[in-house]
Order: structure tokens, then sequence, then C-alpha cells
């Protein structure tokens, strides 16, 4: 007995069945290397976790750790009791070496 | 994209007193904490190692070619540690927090910027002082520790206690030739990246060292590896149980011997542990502890063309020092001073 063929429409279907998986994992692998388009910055991602304060802190004092891509990860807020007990910098100092004794 | 790797601040609060530390020196350690390229914790098999290098890039940090590493190890339950200077490592408690530019793993401990040979021995691995000590009293130390990129065979002191004999009767000149054969210039050689039945170029004449490899047992000619891959800010570090020699580069291992037996012939005395002295300590260079009579060390108060970080500052109640004296007082890689923590 023949086996019966598919139809035309049967094979469309399985192409775009096949379409639609090739996208989705297209889509997936871009979504992996392109991490970096979640819509929060270091600070916002680390704010979200607990018992991470005293490294938020040390990036709250002033340094700029450069980004290989341009610009840097600078943040302008301030943290002096961070700053004082890690850096040794005196009250209210927290943006680098212009705020040291 | 970047990795970050984030202490916890149950990590912070394990250093507790950061010392003398600069805002200069805590953005180099900040440096130190982000990887130029991302790795992927899943891609790592289960007792696997690999290296990472970070943005710390800074001469007078680090003279490692494409910036300071740490060292990625999978451990055979699945957890990810993170090994950094001095031996400190830091598993991985939370994987992948994704943000804008790139990931972030928390880690459990801060990870600390390898150092210098002299401060990794004398603060770390007491067990290299005689190696360090023997570095200093030919000369030598200084070279190999402003080298780029080298990997170093270290002795431990036993094996310098147990040929104390052959080495107090060894020619200054035979003694450099014997220690500059323990140096691998231009390659930082991991333990996980010697082959079997390799050969490494050393500094002594491009004379060859034999490895072997037996599963987890390493051997440089009939030397075994006892502790594995410790970062220097130039490099690395594989201590090994006995004393090399360009005199004997075809010395094999005794796979079935539970200990190698050195290839020069031991002659004198040839005790080994803490109750025997230890050759060429007290050829280490003086730190700012010693006395001031104390006059020999070459140590010098710039490391490569810049104020030396390692140095530690001498305060106003120490004593005062000139000529070679002072010069045997900057040494300190270290003298505990300096980058605690980090």
């Amino acid at each position: 007995m023949l086996a019966k063929s598919p139809s035309p429409r049967a094979g469309s279907h399985r192409l775009v069945t096949l379409l639609a998986v090739a996208l989705a994992f297209v889509s997936a692998s871009t979504a992996t290397t392109a991490q970096q388009v979640v819509g929060r910055d270091l600070e916002s991602a680390l704010a979200v976790q607990p018992e991470l304060s005293t490294f938020r802190g040390l990036l709250k004092v002033g340094l700029s750790v450069s980004y290989p891509y341009g610009g840097t990860l600078q943040l302008t807020e301030c943290s002096p009791e961070i700053s004082r007990r890690l850096l040794k910098l005196p009250k209210g100092g927290c943006h680098g070496k212009s705020s040291r004794a | 994209m970047l990795q970050v790797v984030v202490p916890n601040d149950f990590a912070f609060s394990k250093i507790g007193n950061w010392g003398r530390k600069t805002l200069e020196s805590t953005e180099a350690a900040l440096k130190y904490h982000i990887l130029t390229t991302p790795i992927n914790l899943g891609s790592i098999l289960k007792g696997q190692s690999i290296v990472a290098a970070t943005t710390l890039t800074d001469p007078i940090y680090t003279n490692v070619t494409g910036g300071q590493q740490l060292i990625l190890t999978k451990q055979p339950g699945g957890e990810v540690v993170f090994t950094s200077g001095f031996a400190t490592r830091g598993t991985v408690v939370v994987e992948d927090i994704a943000f804008d530019g790139g990931i972030v793993q928390v880690v459990d401990s801060v990870m600390r910027v390898p150092e210098p040979l002299d401060s990794t021995a004398r603060n770390a691995y007491t067990d290299l002082t005689a190696f360090l000590g023997a570095l200093h009293a030919t000369g030598l130390a200084e070279e190999i520790m402003e080298a780029k990129d080298v990997t170093v065979l270290g002795p431990r002191n036993a094996a310098f206690q147990q040929l104390a004999g052959v080495l107090s009767d060894t020619p200054q000149e035979d003694l450099k030739r014997i220690l500059r054969y323990h140096i691998i210039p231009g390659a930082v050689m991991h333990a996980w990246e010697i082959q079997n039945a390799s050969s490494l170029v050393s500094a002594e004449d491009n004379r060859p060292l034999r490895m072997t490899r037996l599963g987890n047992y390493i051997f440089a000619n009939s030397a075994q590896f006892l502790q594995t891959d410790i970062l220097l800010s130039n490099g690395v570090v594989q201590m090994v149980d006995n004393i090399l020699s360009p005199d004997y580069p075809y010395a094999r291992p005794d796979v079935n011997a539970t200990a190698q037996r050195p290839v020069l012939t031991p002659t004198g005395a040839t005790a080994t542990g803490t109750a025997a002295p230890t050759p060429f300590t007290s050829d280490l260079p003086c730190t700012a502890d010693c006395p001031e009579t104390f006059a020999t060390g070459t140590y010098s108060p710039t490391w490569r063309g810049v104020a030396n970080p390692y140095t530690p500052k001498q305060d106003a109640a120490s004593p005062k020092n000139s000529g070679l004296v002072g010069m045997g007082l900057g040494v300190g890689v270290l003298a505990g001073a300096v980058l605690v923590g980090i």
C-alpha cells in the first residue's frame, strides 16, 4: 500500500512551524547575547538583592569604573557611613581625593 | 558586556579592618571584580578550572598580559568558586543577575588582588620563604618580580632544609643557575593547562623542564606539584616538593613513590620541619619591624618606575633609616601593612 502523500497545505503548515521554531531559537539566542537590554542599570540590579549594601556603598563613593564600550559606571549618590568605614574618609567625604583629610 | 563579581555584606564583614586602603587601591580592587569577558558558569564542567581576565590592568598592580586574572573552578558538587590572590576564594551564592551592560555574580568573599612573590611568600605561603630568601641572596628576586607573565616553580622550605649542606657549599653563580631553572618566563601556566609529556622552557639558558601528568598528579622533571596556581601580580607560582637542577633535566618521577627524591645528593644537615633551621630566610630583606642594624637587602622603593604600592609607609614612631638600612626597610612588599583585605 502506498503511503499517502502529504498535501501541499500540510507541507506549508510544516514550513511555517519550522520557521516559527527557528525564529524562536534566534530570538532566544539574541536575548542571551544581548542581556544588557534588561531595563535597569547595575545599581538597580544590585538594589533588589539583599545583603549587597556594602558593595553598593563602595560604588557610591565616586569611583568610576570604565566600561569597555565607552561610558563609565559612576554613581553619584553618596554613602558617608560606608565611605568612612571602608575608605577612612572624613565625615561627609564621599567624592574621592578632594574630600579626603 | 561585563561580568561583575559582587561580594556580599558577609564577605566584607570577614575583612574587618581595611587598613591603609587608598582610593586608588580600592578602585584597583573594584576593577579586579570585573571580568572583561563574561563567562557562562553553566558551561564550566564539574572539576574544571578556567581563567578569567579582569579589567585590572594598571601596571602598578599587575604585570599579566590581558589584565590580572581570577580563576573559576566548578566543584564536584556544582558550586562555582572564584580564586584570587593569597588563595582567597569566594563561592558564587547568587548567579546571573542581569543589568544593562552585563551580569552579576554574587560571591561570599572579597577577591584579593594578587601581589608580588615577596609579599605572597612572606604573608600567605611561608613555606616558600627559603626559596624567596635564596632569590634575594643571589640578587634574582627583583628581576623575577618585575618580569611579565612568569610561572614560578617554588620549592617548599623542606626541600631547602634537606639540601642545606649542599646549598651552603654551592657557589653563588651555580645557585643562580639552579634558581633560574625554576622560572618559566613569558608564560602563565596554570596547573590544568600542563600536558603530560610536554616541555616548558626555563629562564636558565632556555633549558627545558619535562612535565609529567598522571591524573591530578603533576611533576616538573621529578619534582611534584604540591600547591597549584598561587596567583601573583606577574603570574603564578606552583609549589613543588624538591629543588630542580638544570644539570639533571632528564630526572623523572617515581610515580609509585609517596615522596620524590631530590636530584641533588643531600650532604650534612638534612633535618626538615619547623625545629630545623630554614636556609636563606636570614637573607630576606628586612621589613619595617627589623632592628636598625640590619643592613642587607636590595629592594627598591620604586617598582616599574613608579612608587611601590606594596611598600609600607614608615610612621613617625619608627626608627629613621638610612643607606642600606633604608633600602632594606623598603622591602616589606607588605609587612602586613599594605592592602590588607584586597
